[in-house]
């Protein structure tokens, strides 16, 4: 018999806490099924509101209606076992030493990142690049500074960025003409007059659109992952919903103002990678900061900055990206700085977050107003 | 409650508690009864022999506290032979206190609200609650069926409101208990409140109602004695069986690092390895032992240690044996602590050994309530590096 005296041991006994395993577990469950799912709808619904830019010249003719999205599904292969490949042997380069059922949660976390990845990488990027931008991330932003639990930038994050700064994203382009996404369409409507919107809102929850990547369409699948992984306490809410309310509020604001309406907050809301973010870049808790009101003013600075960034500059890929690698950036101060945490403390954070969605909306709305000369 | 009474052949009675030192009142190699007088402590604490037989050194071991005390080692003659203790008149107010002040029941520690058997008190109320025994939660009419009819029960709370010269005494049960099993003696009432549920504070409105004003939170400045029934059980001993003072002590012995989790009487002195065979042994070979709960209790280095008067509780539990794991940073400690402090950021700058970073985010407001440990996902126990940190930079 040995009864251990030296210290209280490092590791808790508590077992009723949603552990570290189990939301590694339910991230991958709810990854497959959302990859699966939206394969599925891909070849089921088929899309048949497709709209096409006749404006860009095409020459070339290689994908069809039925198949544009089946070099999708290969780089989402490509990537889950690039990043379970540079992930386990970045561990052994760390001497990182596995227990029991460890191997299998760490090839799983990893496996995580691969399937983001693989989710958002565009339709046109070849598995080649995929894989290429899937090894810079995971190494550069993981890897390098210690594995999994260290790091500043989101690994999926700096994925997609390596991608859109490193290779050209070609256009989209079926059976001869280039596609219009939801996502340029949103933003062709705030740089010229006269454009209408490229989808309705209807056809953006069902996900009958061709979007940039195989995630981007289907809202009411992603909203209903969102659901399931917040009650279950996988994400935390705090970051998420500060997030969704600052993007929907100052795209409100601003769709008050120049007269777009609800339908440009709802778009918003709906294109792109939000929803998908909102509920698996965001919430990563390395890059994301601890205290409450951190993570308001962290969920709150994204949704702002995405709309901001997404209307007033123009890049290539979802300013979302972007704005969460500023978002990052901010992480260690807030951290650093906001110290304590008090009721009244957080309701001040939340009225100062208030003020700061109004004058960003007011100013995305008058320069997306001037910008039309006042005829708004 | 199992009956854990073994009869070991030495019984180890710790001289003190904590860093007091004591006088030793018999000499080495004579022979002692269950009851007689051992050692006094400089605080004036009397120690009593639990075993009757030859008393056989002085040794040092670890006490329930991890505290290196003297011990006197009686070997124990298996006989029992109990000091005579004289009757006293249960009708007289004088004989009543004088007997509880020479058992020291006076003097117990009180945890909560309660006053305790306070002589200094002059009371108009006496409230005993009878809700819970020995920090459990108490089914009063098995526990009578087992150890105390409700004869002697009724003698105790007697006892105690002739000791303060009342005419009333109230008793708070639970609502599952037959009120009928108080009846008073020497001409004393026993006022009986069943309680609709457990919660203090319910508790705490019943004194009010008796009383018929509000409490301030020190309640010996409220006129009232609020006690537990381990004193009414102490007086039963003491004063109505008139048996020698402090020789038993009930403890519980659980975790998952025994076989059966058991209950019961222990006499003084005996040592935790010698109820091995009650508790069916150990379920593992790396084991915690802690005395007392898990949030205050203490570390103790082996089961060489013997069961003292202050020992209610003993835990044993397995060694999780998982590898560390990173934290992730979720901030949930942080959420969870009610002094308003970021874990997360003190263990950061513990790892590093930054000490001013330590200071700058209020080390010292941590009350290590353990919430943080509990509520950790990559189950870190984030309190024993809050109370390294909050160590090393004192």
């Amino acid at each position: 018999m040995e009864f251990i005296f030296d210290e209280q041991p490092i590791v808790a006994d508590s077992s009723k806490v949603r552990s570290v395993t189990f939301k590694v577990y339910a991230m991958f469950i709810t990854l497959l099924t959302l990859s699966i799912l939206s394969i599925v709808v891909k070849v089921v619904l088929g899309s048949s509101d497709i709209i096409y830019d006749s404006s860009v010249p095409t020459n070339v003719l290689e994908k069809t209606e039925s198949s544009y999205y089946i070099p999708a599904i290969i780089n989402l292969v490509v990537a889950v076992v690039a990043a379970v490949f540079v992930g386990l042997v970045g561990n052994k380069f760390l001497n990182k030493e596995y227990k029991n059922n460890q191997l299998v949660e760490e090839a799983l976390y990893y496996a995580n990142i691969g399937m983001m990845i693989g989710l958002l990488a565009p339709y046109t990027m070849s598995a080649f690049q995929v894989a290429v931008s899937v090894i810079i991330a995971i190494y550069a932003s993981t890897i390098v500074l210690g594995g999994r639990g260290n790091g500043i930038f989101n690994t999926v994050a700096t994925a997609i960025v390596v991608m859109g700064v490193s290779f050209t994203i070609p256009t989209l382009v079926i059976d001869g003409n280039a596609v219009v996404t939801p996502l340029t369409s949103l933003g062709n409507y705030t740089e010229a007059m006269g454009e209408s919107l490229a989808f309705t809102i209807p056809d953006l929850l069902l996900g009958n659109v061709v979007g940039i990547s195989l995630i981007t369409s289907t809202a009411i699948m992603l909203a209903i992952a969102l659901v399931i992984l917040a009650v279950l306490k996988v994400i935390d809410i705090k970051i998420t919903l500060s997030f969704l309310i600052g993007l929907f509020a100052t795209a409100l604001v601003a769709g008050l103002i120049t007269g777009f309406g609800i339908e440009y907050a709802l778009g918003h809301l709906l294109v792109g990678y939000t929803l998908f973010a909102a509920t698996f870049l965001l919430t990563d808790e390395t890059t994301s900061p601890i205290t409450r009101e951190a993570k308001i003013i962290y969920g709150v600075f994204i949704g702002v900055m995405t709309v901001l960034l997404r209307d007033l500059a123009s890049v290539s890929l979802d300013a979302l990206i972007f704005a969460i690698l500023l978002a990052n950036i901010l992480t260690p101060t807030l951290n650093r700085e906001l110290v304590r945490t008090s009721k009244s403390n957080t309701i001040k954070t939340i009225a100062i977050m208030a003020v700061v969605i109004i004058v960003a909306g007011l100013v995305v709305g008058f320069t997306i107003d001037s910008r039309f000369g006042g005829a708004l | 409650m199992n009956n854990l009474l073994v009869n070991p052949e030495f019984v180890y009675i710790p001289l003190g508690k904590y860093f007091t030192n004591s006088d030793l009142k018999v000499v080495l190699g004579s022979t002692v009864r269950v009851g007689d007088l051992v050692a006094i402590t400089e605080d004036g604490e009397k120690i009593y022999s639990s075993v009757s037989g030859r008393t056989d050194s002085i040794v040092k071991m670890y006490d329930n506290n991890n505290i290196q005390i003297r011990h006197l080692k009686i070997e124990n003659d298996r006989q029992d032979t109990k000091k005579s203790v004289k009757e006293i008149n249960l009708g007289s107010k004088t004989a009543i206190a004088s007997r509880v002040r020479e058992y020291a029941i006076d003097k117990t520690e009180q945890k909560q609200l309660y006053t305790g058997l306070n002589l200094s008190l002059k009371p108009r109320t006496v409230v005993i609650d009878a809700t819970s025994y020995n920090s459990g939660i108490l089914d009063l009419n098995t526990f009578l069926l087992e150890d105390i009819t409700s004869d002697l029960l009724s003698q105790g709370v007697s006892a105690v409101g002739t000791m303060y010269g009342l005419k009333t005494v109230n008793v708070i049960v639970d609502k599952k208990t037959n009120n009928q099993i108080f009846t008073g003696k020497n001409g004393i009432n026993i006022d009986v409140t069943n309680l609709s549920n457990k919660k203090n504070s319910d508790k705490y409105k019943k004194i009010e109602a008796i009383l018929g004003k509000k409490l301030s939170d020190a309640l010996d400045k409220n006129e009232v004695v609020y006690i537990e029934l381990s004193a009414v059980v102490d007086v039963i001993n003491a004063c109505v069986l008139n048996e020698p003072c402090v020789h038993t002590k009930p403890v519980v012995i659980s975790g998952n690092g025994v076989k059966n989790q058991v209950s019961g009487y222990v006499k003084v002195g005996t040592r935790l390895a010698e109820l091995s065979e009650k508790f069916g042994g150990y379920t593992e070979k790396k084991l915690h032992l802690i005395s007392g709960n898990l949030i205050e209790g203490s570390l103790l280095r082996s089961d060489n240690m013997a069961i003292s008067g202050s020992v209610n509780q003993l835990f044993v539990r397995t060694v999780v044996d998982r590898a560390v794991e990173k934290c992730s940073q979720c901030g949930k400690c942080s959420d969870a602590c009610p002094q308003e402090l970021s874990p997360q950021s003190i263990i950061d700058a513990e790892i590093r050994k930054n000490d001013d970073i330590i200071r700058k985010y209020n080390i010292h407001d941590c009350i290590e309530c353990g919430l943080c440990s509990t509520v950790c996902s990559s189950r870190i126990n984030v309190r024993e590096w809050m109370r390294r940190a909050k160590r090393r930079i004192k």
